[in-house]
C-alpha cells in the first residue's frame, strides 16, 4: 500500500508537472502505457492498473454504501452489523460522494480531465449493474 | 378524459417505445458491434492478422504511387497503414474534379484486389444510414429515429416516479413487475450514456433535421461548412498555382518526428501536389481528447516551411468536434471500449425489455381468447428483433468463413444477414406462441457456440495459423 501510495504521489506530480509545462495540454493526456514510452518516466502499465482498480473499489464502496442508507434498506442496515451507517446518514452520503470524486480523480490521472468524466460515467455501469444484481435476491423462490 | 402529466408521459413513453423501438433496437446492436468494427473487419480479413506494418515504408510507397500515377491532381488524401487496417487507403481529387480511390498493399505499394467483405464497417454504417436505401434517406430516418430515442428517454424519465427509490431494485420471478424493475435498472444505471450518444447522434446530421440555417449561411454550396468547420483557410487565393517539385516525404517524417517524437500517423493529405502552394498536413493516430483533437502539422511542401495550425479552434467548431469525438468514442482505451460496448448492450436490454414489456401487459389485459393481430404481430416482430437479428449478425461472420468473396463477387455476406433475419420473421410467424422464444434461443446459441470451433478450423485448413497455440 505504501509503494503504492508513493507510486501515485510521483504521478500526480507527473500529472501537473505536465499541466503546467506542455504547450499543447491534449498531449500530455496519454495513457499511461503511452506515457512511459514517450517520455520516459517510471510510470508502469502494472501502476495504471493498480490506479483503475483503485477508482473501481471507491466507486463499489460509495455505491454499496448509498445502497445500504437508501430508503428500501435502511431498516435492514439499523439491524445489521453495518447499523452504524444508517445513524449517519448524512455522513455516509458526504463520504461515498467524496470517494467518487477521488475516483475521477483517479480516472483523469489515467484518461486525462474530460475523458476521466465519461469514463466515470461508463465504468460505474457494469459496477452498478453487478453491484444490484448482487444485492438483489434473483433466485426463484419454490413455493411450499 | 383529463389525465395527468405522468400519466400522458407514460402514454408516449409506451407508444413511441413500440413503434421505434425495433428500429432501435437494430440501431444500438449493430452501433454496439461498431466499438470494434475494425477488430470484426481484421477477423473477417485473417490474411492481415499477421502482416508487419512499418508506417515509414507504408508512407513512402503511397507518396511513389501517388507521384507516379496522380502527380496533377488537385489534392492527396492517404489513409496510413496501421494495426487496425494494415493497408494504406489513397484517394485523390483529379483535375477534372472527379475522385478516384486505391486501396495499396502498405509494403511494397501495389494496387490490392481486395475481396468485397465489407467488414465491421457494415455495421458501422448500418447504424447510421441503414442499407440498400439513398445514404441520405438511410441517415434521416436514424436521426428521425435519434429524436424520438430522446424524446423516449425524457419522457421514460418523467414517468419514472421513484427514479432514486428503486434505484437498486430488481424483483425476479415477478411477471410484469420484474420486466419493470429491468426495464429501470438498466435505463437508469447508464442514463448518462443513453441521453449522450442519442443527443451527439442527432447533433451529427442536425443539418438533416434543421436544413434551413445551413441553406442560409451556405447558398451555393451548403457542403462548404463541413470544410470550414474543420479547418482555417491559409490559401492565397490571389496567387496561382505554379508547378514546382515537392520536397521527398522523408523530409516531412523526420520534422515531424523532431516535433511529436516516435508517433503512428493516422493520415496525410496535400492540397495541390507539386506546386508552389502545396500544402503537406499530417494527423498524428492517437486521440487523448474528446474535441477529436489529434496532433496535427502543416507544411508548405515545396520548402518545407512550418505553417501555423490549419484547426479551426473557434468555440462552436470545437463544439461540434466534441459531439462528433463523443459518439465515435476514437478516444475510448480497450477498457473504456469495453465500458462502452457494455452500454451500449444495457441500451439493447433496455429497449428490449422495454418491448415485452409492452407486450406482456397486453397479454395480461387480454380478457378473451380472440385472436389479436396486433399483439400477434408486436410478438413475432419483438422475437424477430431482439433473436433474429443477433442471429443474422453471426450468420454474416457464418457467411465469411463459408463464402469466399472476390473483389468482382456480390457481397454474399450482406445476402445472408438479411436472408437470416427474413427467415427468422417468418419462422416467427409460424411458430406458436409458447415456442417462439425457445427455437430461435436454441438456435442462436448454438450458433454462438459453434463460431468459435469453426474459427479455428477455418484458421488451420486454411493455414493462417499452424495449431491452437498460434491462436
Amino acid at each position: 500500500m505504501i509503494i503504492f501510495t508513493c507510486r501515485l504521489n510521483d504521478l500526480v506530480i507527473c500529472h501537473f508537472s505536465d499541466f503546467f509545462t506542455s504547450k499543447n495540454h491534449t498531449d500530455s493526456k496519454q495513457s499511461c502505457g503511452e506515457d512511459q514510452e514517450k517520455t520516459g518516466t517510471k510510470i508502469s502499465a502494472g501502476v495504471c492498473v493498480m490506479i483503475l482498480a483503485f477508482a473501481f473499489l471507491l466507486i463499489l464502496i460509495a455505491s454499496y454504501s448509498l445502497y445500504l442508507i437508501s430508503s428500501k434498506q435502511i431498516t435492514k442496515t439499523q439491524k445489521s452489523k453495518l447499523s452504524v451507517l444508517a445513524q449517519h446518514v448524512k455522513l455516509v452520503k458526504v463520504i461515498s460522494f467524496a470517494l467518487i470524486i477521488l475516483a475521477l480523480f483517479l480516472f483523469s490521472l489515467n484518461y486525462g480531465n474530460s475523458i476521466s468524466f465519461v469514463a466515470l460515467c461508463i465504468l460505474s455501469s457494469p459496477i452498478l449493474f453487478g453491484l444490484i444484481l448482487f444485492v438483489n435476491d434473483l433466485k426463484p423462490k419454490i413455493k411450499k | 378524459m383529463h389525465k395527468s402529466v405522468r400519466q400522458s408521459m407514460a402514454w408516449l413513453h409506451s407508444w413511441i417505445g413500440l413503434t421505434f423501438g425495433w428500429l432501435l433496437f437494430a440501431i444500438f446492436l449493430t452501433g454496439s458491434a461498431t466499438y470494434y468494427r475494425h477488430e470484426i473487419s481484421m477477423w473477417m480479413q485473417p490474411q492481415f492478422a499477421s502482416m508487419q506494418i512499418k508506417q515509414e515504408s507504408a508512407i513512402q510507397s503511397a507518396f511513389t504511387y501517388l507521384q507516379k500515377n496522380a502527380p496533377d491532381a488537385k489534392s492527396w488524401y492517404i489513409g496510413v497503414a496501421n494495426q487496425n487496417t494494415p493497408a494504406n487507403k489513397i484517394y485523390w481529387q483529379k483535375a477534372d474534379g472527379g475522385y478516384e480511390s486505391k486501396t495499396l498493399d502498405a509494403n511494397t505499394g501495389k494496387e490490392l484486389s481486395l475481396s468485397a467483405t465489407q467488414g465491421g464497417d457494415f455495421f458501422y454504417g448500418f447504424h447510421y444510414q441503414l442499407y440498400g436505401m439513398p445514404y441520405s434517406i438511410g441517415r434521416l430516418i436514424v436521426t428521425f429515429a435519434a429524436l424520438i430515442m430522446f424524446i423516449a428517454l425524457i419522457s421514460g424519465i418523467i414517468t419514472h416516479k421513484k427514479i432514486f427509490t428503486d434505484f437498486f431494485t430488481l424483483r425476479a420471478f415477478k411477471g410484469q413487475r420484474s420486466y419493470l424493475d429491468f426495464h429501470n435498472v438498466s435505463s437508469v444505471i447508464a442514463l448518462p450514456f443513453f441521453l449522450t450518444i442519442t443527443f451527439t447522434g442527432l447533433s451529427i446530421f442536425f443539418y438533416l433535421l434543421f436544413p434551413a440555417g445551413m441553406k442560409k449561411a451556405y447558398p451555393d454550396n451548403p457542403y462548404q461548412y463541413f470544410d470550414e468547420i474543420r479547418h482555417v483557410s491559409t490559401a492565397n487565393k490571389a496567387q496561382q498555382a505554379q508547378p514546382k517539385n515537392m520536397l521527398s516525404i522523408q523530409h516531412f517524417l523526420q520534422q515531424t518526428q523532431q516535433q511529436w517524437g516516435k508517433t503512428n500517423i493516422d493520415n496525410i493529405t496535400v492540397d495541390q501536389p507539386n506546386t508552389q502552394l502545396a500544402k503537406l498536413t499530417i494527423t498524428a493516430l492517437e486521440d487523448h481528447s474528446i474535441t477529436r483533437n489529434q496532433a496535427q502539422l502543416s507544411f508548405n511542401g515545396a520548402t518545407g516551411a512550418l505553417i501555423g495550425n490549419t484547426r479551426n479552434n473557434s468555440a462552436i467548431a470545437t463544439l461540434n468536434a466534441s459531439m462528433y469525438g463523443l459518439h465515435m468514442a476514437n478516444f475510448a482505451q480497450p477498457l473504456l471500449r469495453l465500458g462502452l460496448f457494455f452500454s451500449g448492450l444495457l441500451g439493447c436490454a433496455m429497449i428490449a425489455s422495454g418491448l415485452l414489456l409492452w407486450s406482456l401487459k397486453r397479454q395480461l389485459q387480454k380478457k378473451n381468447d380472440h385472436f389479436h393481430f396486433g399483439h400477434y404481430l408486436v410478438n413475432r416482430l419483438n422475437t424477430t428483433m431482439i433473436i433474429g437479428l443477433p442471429v443474422a449478425m453471426l450468420g454474416y461472420l457464418y457467411a465469411n468463413r463459408f463464402v469466399q468473396l472476390q473483389a468482382d463477387t456480390p457481397n454474399y455476406e450482406v445476402y445472408t444477414f438479411f436472408t437470416l433475419w427474413l427467415f427468422s420473421f417468418i419462422i416467427a410467424l409460424c411458430t406458436k406462441q409458447q415456442y417462439l422464444w425457445k427455437t430461435q434461443l436454441k438456435l442462436l446459441i448454438a450458433m454462438t457456440l459453434a463460431l468459435p470451433i469453426l474459427n479455428v478450423y477455418y484458421l488451420i485448413s486454411n493455414q493462417y495459423i499452424h495449431s491452437l497455440q498460434d491462436y
